[in-house]
């Protein structure tokens, strides 16, 4: 094939993941052209039918999320008692879910808006389906503290507002703090990932072929011309967003640990908890993208842009993430040592041998002792070790939470009241559920929308920077 | 390989890239003032007629201080490696040479160790038995197991900062690119083991001078606190070396730049962890965790908690935050001094306030944590709570803090003059010279 100026060719397999100091990396292969990148992406949405696979997916999923909300349907009806949730152990599965997935919600912002800071250019292959896993996983963790109410017809008590009851919501109570934070998170992440899309979306309708699809893209990409004045208002919008979104994130992870830290209850009153909340954010972030970016890739045909390198870092930083995480593990475990204090040397022999056991191990070892395979370069270039362990760690950050909410508050300062938690079939269920409601709109996600970011990807292609040295392997 | 004397030339000339007799110079500068203001430190400290109990709290929070600033400077040089970073080349050298202080540092420590029964409760096993919590802690509170873990705190500290730059100064010589990339290999390990290191530290010399109290997050802090010293005496330290005619065109208002951002982030990060920690505990009101800052809430400790928390993070989060202030040199070496100044001053309020526990009445108060008041305590132990404020007290901390930093800054010039101020030969070199933010 011939190639235009400045365009550059590596093979489709290329091995990118070696180390040279001096070129540049490669972070696109086959035919870098900007052509092709668009190509490789909106053919995708353009096509008349979706890979065979992606529909088993879908209805898999579909069926899973009509469960959720037929149980939601069935708890609502009947009441709360359907959860295994009694005294003293109110919180249960929902509280857990709700905390497991509004920590998957602070992730794809926060890697999307810090890679973008520390100008990590590989970040373009990745960001777009970060910043999507956010905006869907809020929309499962939203789902059960607005069911876990009791009356969710109620649950705009939360919100203040004058009435003639001269009701006013107590804002000494974190559960405020967290709704207003989960709330203010949501309008962020979304216009975060929205305006990310601007210019591809409009790059959709200029190739739209039938009135339908041109309106729609249209009317979505709000004239988006592509002007020098849009794309420098444009660039400052996303960094400023970027910035905010970068700090909110830490204030709301931060918030959502306060829910349990503002306690007494040893287990739940740590001081770490904020920063623990805001790296497994970012932790169970990356193993979601390390888990999700082999199938994407796979199924719709962009091992181009999601190239070997692109998840050879993103294992690295769950690595990171995850020794941090096993870090905060071990000085709970040294601190409640070191307190001297028996019953917070008690909740952790408790975590550990006590009715919930399998929870506290696998917590340690899913999220401490098996991403540490990840220091080996072969597992993180071979697709069935890398991406199980991102699977692990979802499990483990999911055991984590179970940890924290149920083997603290069954096993409190008063034996007579301690009373074993037996989840119910519903509260599986609906965790189950949850999992069918991301995945569905996952689906939908890669079917519809642009699933790698073009505009950005084009960005960093050696002809945007004539000026750079070559990349390594490229074409002298 | 490119010539190492090619790269010179194009680098410079030998008098801008070395030190040469300049280094001596200082050396012995600094070596002077360090040695006579410990001496002086010393002196006055002998005359509070206190057992030189506040002496060792000086000296303990101004060695705490040149610790951070070497502990941040090699976590900075291994922070470099591990992310490929570029833009930092130009400064790595210098980063190296701060990080090579932790021989004289433990040299430095010597004099603590005679002061240990002062500093440190847990040294006596009677104060121990007091109360069952404190009991329960003999397994690790005791001074055989404290020696261990700080032997081996030296051993990785030494054993890491003398490979960076041991091979960061045989790339000068022998321009192997192999050197860089075994130092990005081996900088996942050694960062992780920095990084438990300063905590760990953090919890024994810090967190043990109050045996009762305990915060989760407490290692961590203190590893914040750290962290941001290497971001201000690195602007500080290439200003100096410019201001004599070396590294001239070599680190720019971009370099600069970066580096403001990063204290500027530091700063902030500090906040975040102080924040959570003061807030969780005020908030559950648990005894054994108020302790901490009842007492920096008495007399004149409160008013050095408000002007830290305004001086540490409300007037550099507006004042930090226009780009010229991280650009234009006066401005940024005004906010380095800044937060220097307010680093220590965080450190001095974690220490000091515990110069009462350091007396017989002031442990028995400890002890009893349950029923621990400090606005009940007895006049005479909460004047002593407050004896680190007093002018003479004060005198003997600054002349400590003076002291110890010309050792550490001799030192650091001693090892600075051995070889080029840049890393000469690193290939990242050119990128690094002509980086720009965007």
């Amino acid at each position: 094939m011939t190639l235009a100026v400045n365009e550059v060719s590596v093979p489709v397999d290329f091995d990118n993941t070696g180390e040279d100091i001096i070129h540049p990396p490669v972070l696109m292969t086959g035919e870098a052209s900007y052509k092709r990148v668009t190509t490789l992406v909106s053919r995708i949405i353009e096509a008349p039918k979706a890979p065979a696979i992606w529909y088993p997916c879908f209805f898999l999923s579909a069926g899973l999320a009509g469960l959720l909300f037929a149980l939601i349907g069935y708890e609502v009806f009947t009441g709360v008692g359907v959860w295994g949730n009694n005294s003293p152990q109110g919180w249960g599965f929902p509280i857990i879910n709700f905390v497991f997935w509004v920590g998957i919600a602070h992730a794809g912002t926060l890697i999307s808006a810090i890679l973008l800071l520390f100008r990590q250019k590989w970040r373009t292959g990745i960001n777009r389906f970060a910043e999507a896993t956010t905006v869907f996983a809020v929309v499962c963790a939203g789902i059960f503290p607005g069911i876990h109410v009791g009356r969710p017809w109620f649950a705009y008590w939360l919100a203040p507002y004058p009435n003639i009851m001269g009701d006013w919501p107590n804002f000494y109570s974190p559960l405020l703090w967290d709704a207003l934070a989960v709330g203010t998170y949501t309008t962020v992440s979304v216009l975060f990932w929205y305006l990310g899309m601007i210019p591809d979306l409009a790059t959709l309708r200029d190739r739209a072929t039938t009135r339908f699809r041109h309106t729609v893209f249209g009317i979505l990409s709000m004239g988006w011309r592509g002007s020098a004045r849009h794309w420098k208002i444009y660039d400052r919008a996303l960094l400023v967003i970027a910035g905010l979104a970068t700090c909110l994130v830490m204030g709301v992870s931060s918030t959502v640990s306060t829910d349990f830290a503002v306690s007494q209850i040893p287990g739940w009153h740590e001081t770490i908890f904020p920063p623990l909340f805001t790296v497994g954010a970012i932790f169970s972030g990356f193993a979601t993208i390390l888990f999700l970016a082999y199938p994407v890739r796979a199924i719709f045909g962009l091992k181009s842009l999601i190239t070997d390198r692109h998840l050879d870092n993103v294992a690295k930083i769950t690595l990171f993430m995850a020794s941090i995480v096993f870090y905060i593990y071990l000085i709970e475990f040294f601190t409640a040592y070191y307190s001297g204090s028996t019953m917070e040397r008690y909740v952790y022999l408790n975590w550990m041998f006590g009715p919930y056991w399998w929870a506290a191990w696998a917590m340690l070892v899913f999220n401490g002792v098996i991403p540490q395979v990840l220091w080996f370069k072969k597992a993180r270039k071979t697709w069935w070790i890398a991406a199980p362990v991102g699977l692990f760690c979802l499990a483990g950050m999911w055991c984590e939470r179970f940890v924290i909410i149920i083997s603290s508050i069954t096993h409190d300062f008063l034996p007579s009241s301690w009373h074993h938690f037996v989840p119910t079939w519903v509260d599986y269920g609906m965790l189950a559920g949850s999992f069918g409601l991301f995945f569905t709109l996952f689906l939908l996600f890669c079917r519809f929308v642009p699933v790698v970011a073009m505009y950005e990807v084009k960005s960093i292609l050696p002809q945007s920077h004539v000026h750079l040295p070559k990349a390594a392997g490229e074409k002298k | 390989m490119n010539d190492a004397s090619q790269q010179i030339i194009k680098l410079g000339s030998r008098d801008e890239l070395y030190l040469q007799n300049a280094g001596t110079r200082w050396m012995g500068i600094f070596a002077g003032i360090g040695i006579v203001a410990l001496a002086a430190a010393f002196g006055v400290g002998a005359s509070l007629h206190d057992h030189l109990r506040q002496f060792y709290f000086s000296y303990l929070t101004a060695w705490i201080f040149c610790f951070a600033i070497a502990a941040s400077a090699l976590f900075f040089v291994i922070g470099h490696h591990l992310f490929k970073s570029s833009w930092s080349s130009v400064v790595r050298r210098l980063a190296e040479g701060l990080a090579g202080n932790f021989v004289p540092l433990l040299v430095l420590f010597l004099p603590i160790i005679p002061g240990m029964r002062q500093l440190y409760p847990w040294m006596s096993r009677m104060y121990m038995n007091s109360s069952p919590d404190l009991h329960n802690k003999i397994g690790f509170l005791n001074p055989q197991f404290f020696a261990l873990r700080m032997a081996l705190y030296a051993a990785a500290l030494i054993g890491i900062s003398l490979y960076m730059r041991s091979a960061s100064l045989r790339q000068d010589q022998d321009g192997k690119v192999k050197r860089l990339l075994n130092l990005q290999w081996h900088s996942a390990w050694c960062y992780l083991t920095i990084f438990w290191v300063i905590n760990l530290v953090g919890a024994d010399l810090v967190m043990t001078l109050q045996p009762t109290w305990i915060s989760y997050i407490e290692p961590a802090f203190f590893f914040a606190a750290t962290g941001m010293m290497v971001y201000a005496v690195l602007p500080l330290l290439a200003m100096a070396l410019q201001a004599g005619g070396r590294l001239k065109d070599i680190i720019t208002a971009e370099h600069y730049e970066d580096m403001g951002r990063w204290l500027y982030a530091w700063a902030m990060f500090w906040t975040y962890l102080g924040f959570a920690q003061y807030m969780l505990i005020w908030y559950a009101n648990k005894p054994d965790e108020t302790m901490n800052y009842l007492i920096r809430d008495m007399g004149p400790w409160v008013i050095i908690t408000i002007v830290l928390f305004l001086g540490h993070f409300i007037i550099p989060l507006f004042g930090m935050l226009p780009r010229q202030c991280k650009r234009v040199k006066p401005l940024l070496a005004f906010w380095c001094i800044w937060l220097l100044f307010f680093g220590y001053l965080d450190f001095f309020e974690r220490i000091q306030p515990q110069v009462w526990s350091a007396t017989a009445a002031g442990r028995k108060a400890m002890a009893g944590v349950h029923k621990f008041n400090p606005y009940a305590l007895p006049h005479s132990l909460a004047g002593l709570a407050w004896m680190p404020l007093h002018p003479a007290a004060l005198l003997t901390s600054l002349l400590c803090l003076v002291g110890l930093v010309s050792l550490l800054l001799a030192h650091t010039f001693y090892l600075l003059q051995k070889g080029a101020l840049l890393p000469i030969r690193d290939p990242k070199l050119p990128e690094s010279i002509a980086f720009e933010n965007f």
